[in-house]
């Protein structure tokens, strides 16, 4: 994902093009890392225009020169749009998903679109706060004690989180593997 | 497979995995866009209604003080006309003319029977063997009215009396007829209020002892020139013997409206900025979404600037219901007013064989109530919502000083607060109140809005207008 620094400083200026180029550039991105967190499209799509709104409300503070850093700038937005929103409205921390459900929706996954499909299934099926732990970790890049501050929880308590989710997929990769669906990884 | 392994086919499985987006999420984005944008009637509206609110503010207020200044120079007119004169009366045109004076007059009976009721219960004799000033006016009053008796009885043998006995005849008839009013109006005050002082005795000698060390009323000159006396006191003339009239002193009344209207001007600052704060865009603070749940339980703290009760704090709980954009909720609280002064003054003269004068004060500093309020609320969208809805106040309680002033002395009856002359105020004052609701967060909720009675109050003749401040937070 990449926005140039005439679209970010054309948005500055307030420029209604500007906006929607911005939002046609980023939503789509944003909308899959909304989905790794959040099952539901739809609930994922209305915290990515919330966070796409509040970018908006801010872009005067951000550095045009550096278009780079708005993906890392944007993400940042909308996990925390996430985690505000899973705490107000207190998502209940579900327990271990059946497997099976899953398993019988990556068979056959030979192409990609479908393979990442597969693969976000997988993290569906994982208990609510493992599942923020080991997206944020393992795909965001947050550290421990990020995860904790942001989490507010301990840090021993996100690592466990952690190991808890990898042991799940674990299970679930080795039954992919016996179906031979993952000579692509 | 190691740990990492898993990290890693998770990340470059979705590091950059994108959903695609309609056309429907880009109007959304719009619409919610719009929502939350500075411009629209949701960032007004909350301005207007506060402009709307301290405008018509300013306007009671200014209304009021031009009235009382009227007043007060009409009174300073009648009185250098008739100055000369050794009984004067000096009523403003509101209370001696329109018809709104007249239950004043009604209740000063009752506070005057009071007085008279009071010199029944004294003892004969006071603390050193000899009569007191008060047993001695008592004695005196009770001796004249059994000569007037005496002679009432044999006004039909006496036809041929002089001139001189005729108008001593005249004078005998008009204080029977002044004690036999008195008497009734005594009984009526004893229906209304309960609540009597419980051993007259020992507060008659309590308070005549603090109240020769502190002022010595010997005359009318003393109480002319004591300036807090002289311009609470209304002179009555000869031909309007024991009426007695309310009147709300002008200075006094501007200086309170003034304390009112500061306070007024800096909480309508405070909420008009609050609600600028906060309708200001700010997604970052944008609720996702509002929690409505079916029942909640809330306290509320508030102050309340008034026409009459002054600006005074509340508190209570309301229990809500929420159904779809709907609320409606039923508390219970406590509201007290601010400082009042309200002074029922009153003054007669007995005529009769022996003349003597006496003048009380009925002075209301506070007033309690119980409100029961019964709110409406429509929400808007977002975080706003209006409200209507109805406040039934119960007047529990008051601050009361009875101050009684006769030739020697000055004696209070009601030292203590918890006496109350329901006739000072309506028993149940029933508030119609609207505003506009904020909510800052699903807990919190500020509420502005104006409360309007159609009732009128005797000690001001005038019905209660006021504007309030109220914040909720949700406790259940």
């Amino acid at each position: 994902m990449a926005i140039e620094s005439e679209i970010i400083k054309a948005c500055k200026a307030g420029e209604e093009k500007a906006v929607k180029a911005f939002y046609q550039d980023c939503s789509g991105w944003m909308l899959g890392v909304g989905m790794r967190y959040i099952k539901d499209r739809n609930e994922a799509m209305s915290l990515v225009n919330i966070s796409v709104l509040t970018a908006i409300d801010k872009i005067k503070s951000f550095d045009e020169t550096k278009p780079q850093k708005i993906e890392a700038w944007l993400k940042t937005i909308l996990i925390r749009k996430i985690i505000d929103y899973k705490r107000k409205n207190k998502v209940e921390i579900s327990g271990y998903e059946e497997i099976s459900v899953a398993h019988t929706s990556i068979v056959n996954c030979n192409d990609e679109s479908t393979r990442e499909a597969a693969l976000q299934e997988m993290i569906h099926t994982l208990p609510e706060r493992s599942r923020l732990v080991f997206n944020l970790y393992a795909i965001e890049g947050y550290t421990h004690p990020e995860i904790a501050k942001l989490l507010h929880i301990a840090e021993g308590t996100a690592k466990w989180h952690l190991s808890d989710a990898r042991k799940k997929l674990q299970e679930l990769l080795a039954k992919m593997d016996s179906f031979g669906l993952m000579e692509k990884s | 497979m190691k740990e990492e392994d898993i990290d890693k086919i998770f990340r470059e499985g979705l590091q950059d995995s994108e959903a695609p987006v309609f056309k429907s999420d880009w109007e959304n984005f719009s619409h919610l866009r719009k929502q939350t944008g500075y411009s629209g009637w949701k960032y007004f509206l909350p301005a207007l209604i506060v402009l709307v609110i301290v405008s018509g503010t300013f306007y009671l207020y200014f209304s009021e003080s031009s009235e009382n200044i009227g007043a007060k120079q009409n009174v300073g007119e009648k009185g250098n006309d008739e100055k000369g004169k050794m009984h004067t009366e000096e009523v403003s045109p509101e209370l001696s003319e329109t018809e709104s004076a007249k239950p004043n007059i009604h209740a000063d009976n009752t506070l005057y029977a009071e007085v008279d009721s009071f010199q029944q219960t004294q003892p004969g004799k006071g603390k050193d063997g000899k009569m007191g000033g008060r047993e001695q006016e008592s004695a005196r009053f009770e001796n004249s009215n059994f000569k007037m008796q005496n002679q009432e009885s044999n006004v039909n043998e006496d036809k041929d009396n002089s001139p001189r006995e005729a108008n001593e005849k005249n004078q005998k008839n008009e204080s029977v007829q002044v004690k036999t009013e008195l008497r009734t109006a005594e009984n009526d005050l004893s229906d209304q209020n309960p609540v009597r002082i419980k051993n007259p005795e020992k507060q008659y000698d309590e308070d005549r002892a603090e109240a020769e060390e502190v002022h010595s009323y010997d005359n009318e000159s003393a109480r002319s020139s004591d300036p807090k006396i002289s311009a609470k006191i209304l002179n009555v003339s000869d031909a309007s013997i024991d009426k007695m009239k309310v009147e709300k002193t002008g200075e006094i009344y501007r200086t309170e409206y003034a304390f009112q209207l500061e306070n007024m001007v800096s909480l309508s600052a405070g909420a008009l900025k609050v609600l600028i704060d906060k309708n200001s865009f700010n997604a970052e603070k944008m609720p996702v979404s509002m929690v409505r749940n079916s029942h909640q339980i809330s306290v509320y703290f508030g102050v309340e600037q008034n026409n009459i009760l002054g600006t005074s704090p509340m508190a209570g709980f309301v229990s809500s219901w929420h159904l779809a954009r709907w609320t409606f909720g039923v508390g219970i609280g406590y509201q007290r007013s601010g400082v009042l002064n309200w002074n029922q003054e009153s003054r007669r003269t007995i005529y009769g064989f022996d003349r003597y004068e006496a003048s009380a004060t009925l002075q209301t500093r506070s007033v309690n109530l119980l409100s029961i309020p019964i709110k409406f609320s429509r929400h808007m969208g977002g975080s706003h919502a209006l409200f209507l809805g109805v406040t039934p106040s119960i007047l529990v309680n008051a601050s009361q000083e009875l101050l009684i002033f006769d030739d020697s002395n000055l004696t209070n009856l009601v030292p203590e607060s918890g006496y109350l002359y329901k006739t000072q105020a309506p028993e149940i004052v029933y508030f119609i109140s609207g505003g506009y609701t904020y909510h800052l967060a699903t807990w919190w909720s500020v509420d502005v809005g104006f409360n309007y009675s159609f009732q009128n109050w005797r000690p001001t003749d005038k019905m209660p207008v006021g504007v309030f401040l109220q914040t909720n937070i949700k406790v259940r």
